[in-house]
């Protein structure tokens, strides 16, 4: 039941990835990767062991979760510098409207 | 190219000189001192534009009454926003030399003077402020470990060895002020400028100024721990 309910998410999570290509075309590749490991991973959980095996864990789960806490800083990190970009643009706005100057914030 | 001079000297300029000068003051909730600030320094320079940044207090009207020109952020962007929106009007309005001032009254209006000299003599692009060269009055030794700290930050950031960092006064010419633009919208500005200063080759020079902590000063001066902040932001920023 569980290995439905998982393809059932990474599969929308594919789409969402195939969706985001025109934002970011790196991280819509990243995404996609990641949910089609996941997607082999539910499907064939005797994979996570070999593979943890092979880089020095000991269990599957182990790299599972290791491999979701690097994925997780990757995505904080991310919408941290987006944040950013979306706060440069709000300063802009501000400016323009503190100067007097027409509205048009580059994007 | 470094140069540094150590000496306080009082320099006079012309008129026509201190007509060619503006003053950019950022203020936040500066209502209680900002009108005593900008009454010295007109008494001086005609020329000051306040960027009234979000201030829930009266600080835009006080600024107004006292005869500056106020432009009003809508909301509160932080020092580093504050100060490159006064830098643009200024340059729009013909400015010969920028300069920035702090709206705490921790300035003194007679270092002005020696800072714009050099400016307008086409000598420098750049004129920095330094406590170090000069005096800090009444600063306390948390104050000045931490701005060494930040000084070997930058030489280490930069490869440029700076005798203060962090200085709110510093003068622009109009060459300097297009090449800068401050990204940094809240305290990280002041690092960002001396890393533009140095990654555009800009002249500049040190000069010494004299810094006076008040109780007021240092109940509006930023706390130590932002220095984490402003690092990680700098940080940050290399990367974005």
């Amino acid at each position: 039941m569980i290995s439905y309910l998982l393809t059932f998410v990474l599969v929308i999570m594919i789409v969402y990835a195939w969706l985001q290509v025109r934002s970011s075309k790196l991280l819509s590749a990243i995404l996609a990767l990641t949910c089609m490991v996941g997607l082999v991973f539910v499907w064939a959980p005797e994979l996570t062991q070999t593979l943890a095996h092979f880089v020095g864990v000991g269990r599957g789960a182990d790299l599972v979760t290791y491999i979701w806490i690097i994925c997780t800083l990757f995505i904080s990190f991310n919408l941290h510098l987006e944040l950013r970009r979306e706060r440069e643009r709000f300063t802009s706005l501000v400016r323009k409207l503190a100067l007097g100057e027409d509205l048009k914030v580059k994007s | 190219m470094v140069e540094t001079m150590s000496e306080q000297t009082e320099i006079s300029l012309s008129a026509e000189n201190r007509e060619k000068v503006w003053i950019v003051i950022a203020a936040f909730n500066e209502g209680a001192a900002i009108n005593e600030v900008i009454t010295a320094v007109r008494l001086q320079y005609p020329n000051v534009v306040v960027v009234d940044d979000g201030s829930a207090d009266d600080t835009g009207a006080q600024a107004q009454d006292a005869g500056a020109i106020v432009l009003t952020h809508l909301c509160n962007l932080g020092q580093g926003a504050a100060l490159q929106t006064g830098i643009d009007y200024s340059v729009r309005k013909g400015a010969e030399a920028i300069v920035t001032f702090d709206a705490d009254g921790q300035h003194h209006v007679g270092d002005i003077a020696a800072l714009v000299q050099p400016v307008l003599a086409d000598e420098v692009d750049v004129m920095l402020g330094s406590r170090f060269l000069g005096r800090a009055e009444n600063i306390r030794t948390s104050k000045v470990l931490t701005l060494k700290l930040a000084i070997l930050f930058t030489f280490l950031t930069t490869g440029t060895k700076f005798t203060d960092v962090h200085n709110g006064l510093r003068c622009l010419s109009p060459r300097a002020a297009k090449a800068i633009r401050i990204r940094q919208d809240k305290m990280a500005h002041a690092s960002e400028i001396l890393e533009q200063i140095v990654s555009n080759k800009l002249r500049y020079r040190e000069a010494p100024v004299t810094i006076t902590y008040t109780a007021y000063s240092m109940r509006k001066g930023q706390p130590i721990s932002n220095s984490i902040r402003i690092v990680k932001e700098l940080l940050v920023a290399r990367i974005h």
